[in-house]
């Protein structure tokens, strides 16, 4: 048994300082996964906290049988709170997420942020559910299972909406180029 | 679509800053909202439990339902006999547990020795129980006068019973019967013997 593993239990039980250990595995994921989707930091912080809240309660309930992932319990809360919250709030373009990254901008990598720029331009005209599919899978590297737990589909279906996401995102990045 | 793009961007990503506030005391503010685990334990164990009982409850009634066609010697007979001694008491009737097993007995008399010996057992099981069981003289005079009916019963089998050991078997319950009989008036000997040798049915 590993060590999350243990640390899963302890808090399953109701140990809450295994818990906060828990916390500070994923508490940085969990913020910049929201901070990607939301493009507000106070609104990512907020939900980011309210994630491990929900995630606490629905704890007993998460089976640590084979196949299991506790990232993917999270991320799917974290999704879900970030669903409920678009409904109300509009979300802003995440075009914007360049100026929230960083402040600094060295000559040298003015190129490279410009093709990052087209690359965020074309996700975000995606549908949230592909967007999910691309940060999950290309930046936070879930696995296929993990991601499929995430937003809700069979593995292989996921296969097939990830090729072609990829394509549509191809076309769109030859749009803006 | 190039791997190196989506590179670029999850290092941009990965960059995010994450705020203080986080870092410092984001922990401590979600410990404050954590509820106690106990009511959800509490309440996660008690969905499985209601359900266990469900399944259980689903099981013990196709069990029981089930056995009422067993027979001695049948997987489920011991069922049917602890199902019915438990309608039984509840509804107080004495009569109609002795009758049933009775009825095994007769119905068991063509059968091999060990189904047989199962109703026979259960029989004798069933009379002694109910003997310590009742109390008012009202049940008593009913007990006695039903097991004079059985004893009627089990000499009229033997008269029709061409099988010398199965008489005998017989006899013997019938004997069984009258102790039992002779217990509840408070008699210390069995029946009288006069009456028991008539009992026994013809012999060979």
């Amino acid at each position: 048994m590993d060590d999350l593993t243990q640390l899963i239990i302890l808090a399953q039980e109701g140990d809450r300082d295994a818990y906060g250990k828990i916390y500070g595995v994923y508490y940085r994921r969990i913020y910049r996964y929201c901070l990607f989707n939301t493009r507000s930091r106070e609104l990512a912080q907020d939900i980011c906290q309210e994630t491990f809240v929900k995630a606490w309660k629905a704890l007993p309930a998460f089976s640590l049988k084979k196949g299991s992932s506790l990232q993917a319990f999270l991320f799917k809360i974290a999704r879900n709170l970030i669903i409920d919250i678009s409904r109300k709030k509009k979300t802003e373009s995440l075009e914007n997420y360049h100026g929230l990254v960083s402040e600094e901008d060295l000559e040298g990598q003015i190129d490279k942020r410009e093709e990052n720029k087209v690359l965020r331009r074309a996700i975000s005209e995606l549908s949230e559910k592909e967007r999910q599919i691309i940060v999950l899978h290309y930046f936070e590297e879930l696995s296929g299972a993990e991601i499929a737990k995430v937003v809700g589909m069979r593995e292989g279906a996921l296969r097939v909406r990830t090729h072609r996401t990829l394509k549509k995102l191809k076309d769109l990045i030859e749009k803006y180029v | 679509m190039s791997d190196e793009r989506f590179k670029n961007l999850r290092r941009e990503y990965l960059e995010t800053p994450v705020p203080d506030f986080l870092i410092y005391d984001g922990w401590v503010n979600v410990r404050l909202k954590l509820t106690p685990r106990s009511y959800s334990f509490v309440r996660l164990f008690a969905g499985r439990f209601v359900m266990a009982v469900l399944i259980l409850s689903l099981i013990f009634t196709v069990a029981v339902t089930s056995s009422q066609a067993a027979a001695p010697g049948d997987f489920l007979y011991p069922v049917k006999v602890a199902s019915q001694n438990v309608y039984s008491r509840i509804s107080g009737d004495v009569k109609s547990p002795i009758e049933n097993r009775i009825q095994d007995v007769i119905d068991s008399i063509a059968e091999p020795d060990e189904n047989l010996d199962e109703a026979i057992k259960h029989y004798e099981n069933t009379i002694t129980n109910s003997k310590n069981r009742i109390r008012s003289e009202e049940l008593k005079e009913q007990f006695k006068a039903t097991l004079v009916q059985q004893e009627d019963k089990l000499k009229h089998l033997n008269e029709q019973n061409d099988s010398e050991k199965r008489r005998e078997m017989i006899s013997e319950l019938i004997d069984r019967t009258s102790e039992v009989r002779g217990e509840v008036k408070g008699e210390k000997e069995t029946g009288d013997k006069h009456e028991q040798e008539e009992t026994r049915g013809p012999r060979d």
